[in-house]
């Protein structure tokens, strides 16, 4: 087991004036589920190869245990990729498939024995040791292949979005396998997705990439309460939390024709940078519904969960919003309502050209 | 795609090995299909894929369409089954166990397909002796990837993607021969397996380093761009571009650089002088029938016969009727052009068991008895006849 440390670290992909990952800095601690998450191009991956030696760290250092990675080839890193490799072979046990590895790097019969029973163990495969992998269900399959990468008991675990290529069912089943494995392990483990359900439900910290730069790291209560910025705001939640950008009023911010009070501090943060406009954030469940006050706005489409239902709404100046709602007093499609801020609700404000929060 | 069954769909029973997702084969418009079910993402990603290995032609399954069934969160990867081709473990459980010149060159196969591949950019992820197929070239096996669920085509690799896919196909080829020694009751071959399968590193790496070196040399050994070029051509590669470049402040010493081209060196010029479109295995065979058939021509016309005139009168009187004889005698097995050059290759090593020419008609009985070497590539051809045509799946199935 070790920390890591990412200190500026860079990589330049041959060929592009783009950096995939820009002067990256993390402390990951030792024992840590760390998850990198940020849409198609944000350098998640690449972040992780460049652990993994993958990818060339061409600025900055990467440090596993507190020693310099640059330079160091993949396979002295003490490091395994999960999942990549899924081959099972039908004719070999359970036992031997998950052994085979260490069989190859000339761990000794017994050793191999007994670093293949604790694997088994930890993963619930004890019983099915000395079957045949025909005889496993899709989830057992999956466990032999996380087994093949434990037996190694490697300082850290790399896992490039390990559950892409499972069915929505198994998905669920082995997300939740794979956060207890790895509380149970005590291994620092650096997960990427590009799914923030993963990250937000996986990682005790979540670091938030967009265009290869860190936009926030931090655990994903923070990340969901105290955005960095409007673009950490947008990506975490689901729905998504409401972003307008609206006119600054004396006392809040002007939405349609009512204003939505702030307090005055975010006031006086407003002031202070000097704004006419701001970029306004409340999360869906912050919004209720109103009869008496609020912005009015008609209803597009009711989402209902069976618990929860999301009212997606649009306002006469074309403002789209998402309130939470008990299912049972929705209302129905294209019906006037009004929304207001719920009272204990939050708000967040971001610079309107920078993103930068301001609250 | 689960609920599919005969007869509304013509399923056809080919074995494959265990796969993360359900794949089943199907019969349709004269051609044999793969369809695979799999999530939308990963789907869509592997057809992207197999289309960039498609437009680089590199040898890969060729992908034919992407069904989106958006009402089951799933898709469906639609690939052309590959004629001709078959998985090691055919080849295996048919010939006799231990048979390590076989096992070279099925080994020599897998670590060209990875060179290629990653010489154009292509992580593989999952290479694996069950994500390949095979089809014969000559007294070389052509090595195809079928699986590209995990792979990633990327300008350039890095060394250490390189060295990551390495390590995952010498475990998993190691693997794959062990398990298949186990079916075979042959443990006793494991170590030697073993052995085999990490010796397909050093089979990458001499094929990777002939490639990309970079010899520095004197002004005055020019030569040996010849030399570079001419062991390039030797492998298969026919060479784009040489360029000789100074190395710092010493104009007297030169580094070579060299842009390869396509494994089809001999393909190519075969085609040139003939019109015959065959495999670079098969052509570098070809084009030896050739030069001793125009040495013959030379001696018996007392005078220089250029190579286009005997190319022509070669393919006329030579190919065109012994390929034919030898397919008969191979029972119409593989392809006419590999039954000529197996029968080539028995020639040659009858010939050289006997000490003296033994003859075409000698070898093509040979051939038809199949009394030849048993380490010969021809005996390979075992691996291509079909016990039967693939079963057509009935509801009970």
């Amino acid at each position: 087991m070790a920390s890591i440390t990412y200190t500026n670290a860079t990589c330049i992909y041959e060929g592009s004036d783009k950096l995939a990952v820009d002067s990256l800095n993390l402390d990951i601690q030792d024992g840590e589920f760390v998850v990198l998450v940020g849409p198609s191009g944000s350098g998640k991956s690449t972040a992780l190869r460049m652990l993994a030696g993958l990818e060339d760290i061409d600025e900055g250092s990467i440090e596993i245990g507190g020693k310099n990675m640059v330079g160091v080839p993949s396979k002295d890193r003490d490091i395994a990729m999960v999942f990549q490799n899924y081959a099972l072979y039908p004719n070999k046990t359970v036992a031997e498939n998950m052994g085979f590895a260490l069989k190859l790097r000339g761990v000794s019969a017994e050793e191999r024995r007994k670093k293949v029973e604790e694997a088994a163990k930890i993963l619930d495969l004890t019983e099915f040791l000395d079957r045949k992998p025909a005889k496993l269900s899709g989830g057992q399959r999956q466990r032999v292949a996380m087994g093949r990468a434990i037996v190694r008991e490697p300082q850290v675990f790399c896992m490039d979005e390990p559950l892409s290529n499972l069915d929505a069912k198994l998905r669920v089943q082995t997300r939740t396998q794979i956060a207890a494995l790895q509380r149970r392990l005590g291994t620092t483990t650096v997960y990427v997705t590009h799914d923030q359900v993963e990250a937000m439900t996986m990682g005790d910290r979540v670091a938030v990439l967009r265009f290869g730069k860190l936009q926030q790291f931090a655990s994903p209560n923070e990340l969901y309460d105290r955005p960095a910025n409007a673009f950490v705001a947008g990506f975490i939640g689901s729905p998504a939390m409401n972003l307008v950008t609206l006119p600054v009023a004396p006392d809040g911010v002007k939405i349609g024709d009512s204003t939505l009070e702030l307090e005055r501090a975010e006031l006086s943060k407003i002031s202070e940078a000097g704004l006419s406009e701001v970029t306004f954030g409340i999360r869906p469940e912050q919004l209720e519904l109103s009869d008496s006050d609020g912005v009015d706005v008609v209803v597009d489409l009711v989402e209902d969960l069976g618990s929860e239902a999301y009212v997606y709404t649009h306002a006469g100046t074309g403002m789209e919003l998402v309130a939470r709602c008990n299912p049972r007093t929705a209302p129905k499609l294209a019906e006037s309502v009004k929304l207001r801020k719920h009272p204990d609700g939050a708000v967040h404000l971001f610079h309107p050209q920078s993103g930068e929060r301001l609250n | 795609m689960s609920q599919w069954n005969p007869p509304d769909v013509p399923l056809r029973d080919i074995a494959v090995g265990p796969s993360r997702h359900l794949v089943k084969f199907v019969e349709a418009d004269g051609a044999l299909w793969a369809v695979k079910d799999m999530p939308p993402r990963i789907a869509a990603k592997e057809y992207d894929v197999l289309r960039k290995l498609e437009d680089m032609s590199l040898p890969a399954v060729r992908p034919a369409g992407l069904v989106n069934q958006p009402e089951f969160d799933t898709a469906i990867l639609v690939t052309r089954y590959l004629e001709g081709s078959w998985q090691y473990r055919r080849l295996f459980l048919r010939l006799p166990p231990d048979q390590p010149k076989h096992r070279a060159r099925l080994l020599d196969g897998m670590a060209g397909l990875l060179v290629e591949l990653h010489r154009h950019g292509v992580f593989w992820g999952d290479c694996s002796l069950a994500n390949t197929l095979f089809s014969r070239d000559g007294q070389t096996l052509q090595a195809w990837l079928v699986d590209a669920e995990t792979s990633e085509v990327h300008p350039v690799l890095s060394r250490g993607q390189r060295e990551h896919d390495l390590d995952i196909m010498v475990e998993n080829v190691a693997m794959g021969m062990v398990d298949l020694a186990e079916r075979l009751g042959r443990t006793a071959l494991e170590d030697v397996l073993i052995d085999e399968a990490q010796q397909t590193r050093d089979r990458y790496d001499t094929l990777w380093d002939a490639l990309h070196a970079e010899p520095v040399f004197g002004f005055t050994d020019r030569y040996r761009v010849e030399g570079t070029v001419r062991r390039l051509n030797e492998l298969g590669f026919a060479v784009d571009e040489v360029a000789l470049q100074p190395v710092g402040d010493d104009p007297s010493q030169l580094q070579l650089r060299v842009a390869v081209g396509d494994r089809r060196y001999h393909a190519q010029r075969l085609r040139e002088l003939t019109g015959l479109d065959v495999g670079e295995g098969q052509a570098r065979i070809l084009l030896g029938d050739l030069r001793a058939y125009q040495a013959q021509l030379c001696l018996e016309e007392g005078h220089d016969v250029d190579e286009h005139t005997a190319a022509r009168l070669w393919v006329i009187e030579v190919v065109t009727p012994t390929e034919h004889v030898a397919h008969a005698a191979v029972n119409n097995t593989g392809t006419a052009i590999q039954a000529y050059c197996d029968l080539l290759e028995v020639r040659w090593l009858l010939s050289e068991q006997a000490g003296h020419d033994v003859g075409t008609n000698a070898a093509l009985a040979a051939l038809a008895r199949n009394v030849i070497p048993t380490d010969s590539a021809a005996k390979l051809a075992i691996a291509e006849i079909p016990t039967e045509p693939f079963a057509v799946l009935s509801e009970d199935d």
